[in-house]
């Protein structure tokens, strides 16, 4: 049978299931009732008595079908907030306006802006140097030109741009990092692409009305690419930062001595890269160069390879980069040399992956590692998957030490939904770890989802010269879900919990839980729990020692309280030209999640978090950030075939997305999609 | 014939589909399918949410139905009450909704299961209608069409299970295409659908994933269950005969070793 076939099979099979069949009424209702008197009435319960559940209609059911298609949603947020930590105000106010629109013109693209401003008396929650209290972003994305070139433009709180041979990077990443600026790309005949940008880096901050925190000094950045011939593309940029600030440490916190907290960097680096591709089959030479604080140069090269075949796919490199390179304000892995080669296969059945990392020092005041990595997972049965994950790290720099991890779980579609069980172990000869964790993701009726985790982890570490040896238990619940409770109330959140119950450590919980209510089409208000207190441990991980080196996290002090939002959406055009789409065209509604896929079994788990103010892009075209839950929502979309693809440069880092979390997905006339993108480790 | 039929059925409803949503029944139904349990004396509750995606107010009427699969899953709507039709015990919350412009309503139904219903399947279809014909212009015509979308609800009571007996290979012919298949009898009193891993090779030596078809197979029912070849390089393969496929064959919670050779 072939694909055509197969379609028009399970067309017919939704056919059995949802049908909407039209024929002459008349004789549609006598070929239904052949004798009018056998018709059978249906019994109607309490006698029909029961009063109509019934909604007011969405925003998305304007009767101004007249223009181009636009939408705008706006937030009025006011807070209450309780804070702890030694330097933090008792009460806290996260007050302002949050909004967001989208809209198509005729002749100069389509437009996305996002804008938040705090309001209001009471104190922040960080006062950092400028205070900061907006952040604003307006993207033009495809205006069009003669001879075949498009422009994107943006400014305002952004990320540097990037030529595309240095976004499709196997194993370095070079993040552009966010800043208060502007940029510009331009894409024509022949592939060529141009892209330059620069202005003040910084960090978003917040829970509900994101502002943006510029660090001080700046950074700047222009590269071009083009293909000279088929299948070949050639490029290079350049990226500069002066006098910058690579941490960020709220005045509150004490975790960094000020000296490193207020450390300042400038660099100058060029990139020249060549890629050949011809299917799945992909070569690419990387050459970096560059001074950091004034240092003698420093060079990097790197060659990466992908050759798929049938079920395998193998990449493979090798790579030599001095220390003391940057990139902009962003620090890169360097001074390190090595070669790396992973194999995976995947068929119906398997999935099943196997890496090396050979790492050394070029300096010789690094570590040289090995690092080896395997997963696997087998589907037994069509309900019943198993699998395992195992890494070792081999490292020294005069002493040898080793970590190693493992995991195991059974995967299972069972009566209640989709469940995981799953064990970890890690050690790293100073830490001993272990978890065992049961997920599942419930089966519930239309409107409600949930899935639920309970974990316990105990945590054995040696004794250290100055400290005592020391044995924790900890017990980890999670919940994410939601529902609507009636057709205007809804309830969605996320809640998670971990407490000690043997030893000493300090207890974590995080709660986002939102009760919405729909005062009328148009309008929403949304009354929020929000709590987030962080523990005084995080599991082992044992990752490559070619894992992106993570900015110093300071995390915040813990905090609890209440928002309360009001909110006023609006799509209009949109029944006739919904975004992405042609006159007359349907549209639905496109939603999801990027989240953090820690156990990376590819679903949204209650454990897991979502990703916080990070870009989500429809067809290259239209683009929203990510709430503090990680969701996002383009409401009107023409009803079709979409590519959504996510900017992962505020992931936080080892977090990426393979491919820019590139997802393809349908949408049908009336349909709501959910789409759940996770972003994996870098291994 | 089965080709000729699904392709009509697919015209029709790209046609059909289309011109209802263009002369205003613009409804969104979910969930799509019910396949729920219930327990004999006991009453199980569910919700549909019909959604209004019209830019003006809308009457649906709803009713249940009785519906058949043909032999090319075809199917068909009985407003009157089939043999063995559990209609009677279903109950709704009215027989006409009014929602304005976008609006949703969480529709509700029941199904009263009576203390002495034996184990068993109870199937039926709940039907969103426009509550009055639109006009669908042809040509020069102008017809009076109803836009339906059905629901089918699957009540598994007691502990009714499918029982599948598996009679041999044979080869059909689909969309011009030979491929394997395997008929099967559904012995048992609940409905199914087929799965399983499946691998094999053709008479040229080429390895292929076989991929059983997962329509239902209701109870009594005998039906062929296609395997689809597919490799990593190409999802519409051709087969040269003989075939032979091995594996295991799945349904409900249980499965059956195949081991066949087809020619």
């Amino acid at each position: 049978m072939n694909a055509p076939a197969a379609h028009a099979l399970r067309w017919a099979a939704c056919l059995c299931v949802l049908s909407i069949v039209a024929v002459a009424s008349r004789a549609a209702r006598a070929q239904s009732a052949p004798e009018a008197a056998a018709v059978y009435q249906d019994r109607l319960i309490g006698g029909g008595t029961l009063r109509p559940d019934i909604s007011a209609g969405d925003y998305l059911s304007t009767n101004d079908s007249s223009g181009l298609a636009r939408s705008v949603r706006v937030d009025a947020v006011a807070s209450v907030l309780s804070q702890q930590g030694p330097n933090a105000a008792p009460t806290i106010h996260e007050n302002g306006f949050v909004a967001d629109a989208q809209w198509e013109t005729a002749g100069f693209g389509a437009f996305s802006a996002d804008a938040a401003a705090r309001v209001g008396g009471g104190a922040d929650r960080f006062v950092v140097a400028g205070d900061d209290r907006t952040s604003f972003s307006l993207h033009q994305r495809d205006m069009p030109f003669d001879g075949g070139w498009q422009a994107d433009n943006a400014l305002g709180d952004l990320n540097a741009p990037l030529i595309n041979l240095a976004r499709v990077q196997q194993r370095f990443m070079l993040n552009s990092g966010t800043l208060l600026g502007a940029e510009t790309e331009w894409r024509g005949p022949s592939g060529v692409q141009i892209v330059a940008g620069g202005g003040e880096p910084g960090v978003f901050e917040g829970i509900r009305v994101p502002t943006f925190q510029t660090l001080g000094g700046s950074t700047a950045t222009l590269g071009a690419e083009w293909s000279p011939a088929p299948h070949l593309t050639l490029g290079g940029e350049y990226a500069g930062a002066r006098d910058a600030n690579i941490y960020y440490q709220p005045p509150t916190a004490t975790l960094l001595p000020p000296e490193v907290s207020n450390q300042r960097i400038s660099s100058d680096t060029g990139l020249l890269s060549g890629a050949w591709q011809d299917g799945l089959t992909r070569a690419q030479l990387n050459i970096i160069d560059g001074t950091l604080d004034g240092n003698s140069n420093a060079l990097g090269v790197w060659a990466d390879g992908a050759y798929t075949a049938g079920h395998y796919t193998q990449t493979f490199g090798a790579f030599r980069i001095d220390p003391n390179l940057a990139w902009g304000n962003q620090l890169i892995a360097s001074d390190l040399q090595g070669g790396y080669y992973r194999v995976g296969y995947q068929s119906r059945r398997w999935i099943a992956d196997f890496g090396v990392d050979e790492v050394r020092s070029v300096s010789g005041h690094g570590a040289n590692s090995t690092f080896l990595n395997g997963d696997a997972r087998y589907q037994l049965w069509r309900d019943t998957g198993i699998g395992g994950v195992a890494n070792v790290l081999l490292s020294s720099d005069g002493s040898h030490h080793a970590a190693w991890s493992i995991q195991g779980y059974v995967d299972n579609v069972n009566s209640f939904g989709t469940g995981r069980a799953q064990l970890d172990y890690a050690d790293d000869s100073q830490l001993q770890d272990a978890i065992a964790t049961l997920q599942q993701n419930w089966a519930l009726p239309v409107g409600a989802r949930l899935a639920t985790s309970a974990g316990v982890e105990h945590i054995h570490s040696e004794a250290l010269p100055g400290l005592p040896q020391a044995d924790s238990t900890i017990v980890r619940l999670a919940a994410y879900g939601g529902g609507d409770l009636t057709s205007r109330l809804s309830l969605d959140g996320h809640v998670q919990w971990a407490q000690a119950i043997q030893g000493r450590a300090a207890p974590s919980t995080s709660a986002d839980v939102n009760l919405t209510y729909q005062i009328a089409r148009s309008w929403g208000l949304i009354l929020s729990f929000y709590e987030n207190r962080v523990g005084s441990w995080t599991p082992l991980v044992v990752s490559s020692p070619l894992t992106p080196p993570v900015p110093v996290a300071v995390p915040t002090q813990g905090q609890s309280g209440f928002f309360l939002t009001l909110r006023y959406q609006q799509a209009r055009g949109s029944h006739f030209v919904p975004l992405g789409g042609a006159p007359g065209a349907g549209s639905g509604r496109l939603t999801g999640v990027v989240y953090l896929d820690a156990n990376e079994n590819g679903r949204f788990d209650a454990s897991e978090t979502g990703a916080q103010n990070v870009t989500v892009i429809l067809d290259g075209r239209f683009s929203t950030r990510t709430d503090a839950h990680g969701r996002f929502d383009f409401a009107a979309v023409a009803a079709g075939h979409h590519v959504l693809t996510v900017q992962t440069d505020n992931l936080p880092l080892p977090w990426t997305l393979v491919n820019q979390g590139r997802t393809e997905v349908d949408v049908g006339t009336r349909d709501r999609v959910d789409v759940n993108i996770g972003a994996m480790r870098l291994k | 014939m089965r080709r000729l039929l699904l392709t009509t059925t697919l015209l029709l409803s790209a046609f059909i589909a289309s011109h209802a949503h263009a002369q205003g029944f613009a409804a969104l139904v979910s969930p799509p399918r019910f396949e729920i349990g219930g327990k004999p004396g006991a009453t199980v509750r569910q919700v549909v949410e019909i959604t209004n995606r019209s830019g003006s107010p809308s009457r649906y009427r709803v009713h249940t139905a009785d519906f058949l699969l043909d032999a090319n899953y075809g199917v068909t709507f009985h407003d009157e009450l089939m043999p063995d039709s559990c209609r009677r015990w279903v109950a709704i919350e009215r027989p006409v909704a009014e929602l304005p412009a976008g609006g949703t309503i969480r529709y509700r139904f029941e199904v009263q299961v009576p203390s002495d219903a034996p184990a068993g399947e109870c199937r039926f279809a709940l039907m969103v209608e426009a509550d009055e014909p639109s006009l669908a212009s042809a040509g020069t015509m102008r017809l009076p069409i109803v836009g339906r979308i059905a629901v089918i609800v699957y009540v598994t009571v007691g502990d009714a299970a499918p029982q599948i007996e598996v009679f041999g290979p044979e080869v059909v012919t689909y969309n011009g295409q030979r491929v394997p298949a395997v008929r099967v009898h559904n012995a048992g009193n609940a409905h199914t659908r087929m799965g399983g891993f499946l691998t094999g090779k053709d008479a040229s030596g080429r390895k292929f994933d076989f991929t059983p078809s997962d329509l239902p197979i209701l109870p009594g029912e005998v039906r062929a269950v296609l395997l689809t070849p597919s490799t990593a390089d190409d999802q519409n393969p051709t087969l040269d005969f003989p075939v032979t496929v091995q594996g295991t064959l799945e349904w409900a919670n249980q499965s059956t070793p195949l081991d066949e050779r087809f020619k």
